[in-house]
């Protein structure tokens, strides 16, 4: 094969890794604080694709549907935690089977409302075509794709590393019940961060319903490519979710060029095998 | 100022405290003293507002208000500083970190704030190492860490437990001085203890608790009076 092709799918995973951070970097965010799996997220993604769908009519712009999306799915994501996660918190199976029923009924509205066929979120005419380099062709909306990550990722890291809710959520990943005493207010510590990952999620809708496309299935899929990430990148841990994306977008996409009937293999073989020689992931510290 | 009355508190199925009541006056080292398994930790939760253990009945008064039913953060606000056993440092957070993430002004108490500047005056060794992360401290270097860490929420009242835990003899008698300067500073402090030295060496008040009652309350010189007492409830002659 061709060093562009190599070049051209090396593009393609690193481009849909980010996309898997966007939604990666909120999940693990949830759990290295709150220590809930919070199986939502995909649902979230979903209906944060398209209520960013349905809001681009009426608002007209790209930016605006995307900041729609993370808004609504923020919003969701308070109501969730304020009224019926703070009512299990700790246990975790009831978080696990809560948050899970709350993936299928959120499923199920999106379906009756939006219905079942594929929609796409229109690409904005700035970001269609490409831009040619070495005489290949790198789509413009997939660099914006990448570029949102990474700025994703620089804002995370500098709300984790330099503000006062950064080092609460450090400390609270360190020892939670410690951070209380010392006379935070964890719980709304928790409400902020539930609402910070759940706009991620909405907000990695809108950008998948351009980048991929939004049809009944695609919460589950995406909720498992994210898991995926997660475990390979160890749970609670930015840089794991920044590594863990690069390395699930690649492996997805390489796995597909090569060997297409074995896809899943491509994904669940290395998550399979960290899971066995390193089960806190490649970073995590539990 | 802080009165705890007749406390009940449970594990589970276990019956740990089993209608616990003292007193910490005003600016005064109080000792609880007890062998392990004996509900001193379960004593300083409790008065915290942690669960578990979960507290059937009685009460905790501070300043005359009740603490019971409130969150632990809500009763931190009220000037309750708890330094816990096992230190628990933020051991991913740096020195620096760990000192400010709680850090609150003035509390109105009357007395001058905790700074930065005054708990490395108080703990030098912890300014030599302050952008080294906590979980790379020595087991001393934590402790003063987790008693500094408490300062700068600037409580009226410092629930300490078991600071001596783990600390080789030399340490011990280094922070048994650095006590005795915060209770110069008339900061209130409820001592759990086992080391029994370092509670009579700094305790106004000694309560000896078994099977989470009180089974005496008495000054240090009292206690060192009664050897009997002693030998039956703390194992020491």
């Amino acid at each position: 094969m061709p060093l562009t092709f190599y070049l051209v799918q090396a593009f393609n995973g690193i481009t849909f890794g980010a996309l898997l951070f966007l939604l990666a970097s909120g999940f693990t965010l949830i759990f290295g604080l709150m220590r809930v799996v919070s199986l939502t997220h995909g649902a979230f993604y979903l209906l944060g694709g398209y209520i960013g769908l349905t809001a681009l009519r009426p608002l007209g712009n790209f930016g605006l549907a995307v900041v729609a999306g993370a808004l609504a799915i923020g919003l969701v994501g308070v109501l969730i935690e304020r009224f019926l996660l703070r009512r299990v918190w700790g246990q975790p199976l009831a978080e696990a089977l809560l948050t899970f029923g709350l993936a299928f009924i959120l499923a199920d509205a999106v379906l009756m409302i939006w219905g079942g066929d594929p929609r796409n979120v229109p690409i904005p005419r700035f970001l269609r075509g490409s831009v040619v380099a070495f005489g290949l062709f790198f789509p413009k909306f997939r660099l914006f794709t990448l570029l949102l990550g990474v700025g994703v990722a620089l804002f995370l890291w500098w709300l984790l590393a330099c503000t006062r809710v950064g080092r609460i959520i450090r400390a609270g990943v360190d020892d939670l019940e410690m951070v209380a005493a010392l006379g935070i207010n964890i719980r709304a510590v928790f409400t902020g961060v539930f609402c910070l990952g759940s706009m991620l999620a909405g907000l990695a809708g809108v950008v998948g319903g351009a980048f991929l496309s939004l049809y009944p299935g695609a919460d589950a899929e995406i909720l498992l490519l994210g898991l995926v990430v997660v475990i390979l990148g160890g749970l609670g841990s930015l840089e794991g979710a920044v590594v863990g994306s690069l390395v699930v977008g690649l492996l997805d996409t390489f796995g597909k060029a090569f060997f297409p009937e074995l896809s899943y293999f491509t994904i669940f073989g290395p998550m399979a095998l960290v899971l066995a020689l390193r089960p806190r992931g490649l970073f995590g510290r539990v | 100022m802080l009165e705890v009355i007749e406390l009940h508190s449970h594990y589970g199925t276990a019956h740990i405290l089993q209608g616990l009541s003292l007193a910490v006056p005003l600016g005064k080292v109080v000792s609880v003293l007890g062998r392990n398994g004996m509900g001193k930790t379960t004593l300083v939760r409790s008065i915290m507002g942690l669960t578990p253990p979960e507290v059937r009945s009685g009460d905790v008064r501070y300043q005359g208000e009740a603490l019971r039913g409130l969150s632990p953060y809500e009763i931190a606000r009220r000037g309750l500083g708890l330094v816990p056993q096992g230190r628990r440092v933020f051991r991913s957070l740096s020195v620096l970190e760990n000192l400010t993430l709680a850090a609150r002004g003035p509390q109105g108490n009357g007395k001058p704030a905790w700074t930065l500047s005054r708990v490395f005056a108080l703990f030098p060794r912890l300014e030599e190492r302050k952008h080294q992360r906590a979980g790379t401290l020595s087991g001393g270097e934590q402790q003063m860490l987790a008693i500094a860490r408490t300062l700068m929420t600037n409580p009226s009242l410092l629930l300490m437990d078991e600071p001596s835990e783990g600390l080789a003899p030399l340490l011990v008698s280094q922070l048994r001085d650095q006590i005795l300067a915060l209770k110069e500073t008339g900061i209130a402090i409820l001592l759990v203890e086992q080391n029994l030295g370092l509670a009579m060496a700094l305790a106004d008040e000694v309560y000896v608790i078994e099977k989470g009652m009180v089974v005496f309350n008495g000054t240090p010189q009292d206690l060192e009076a009664n050897p009997e007492l002693r030998q039956r409830h703390l194992g020491v002659g």
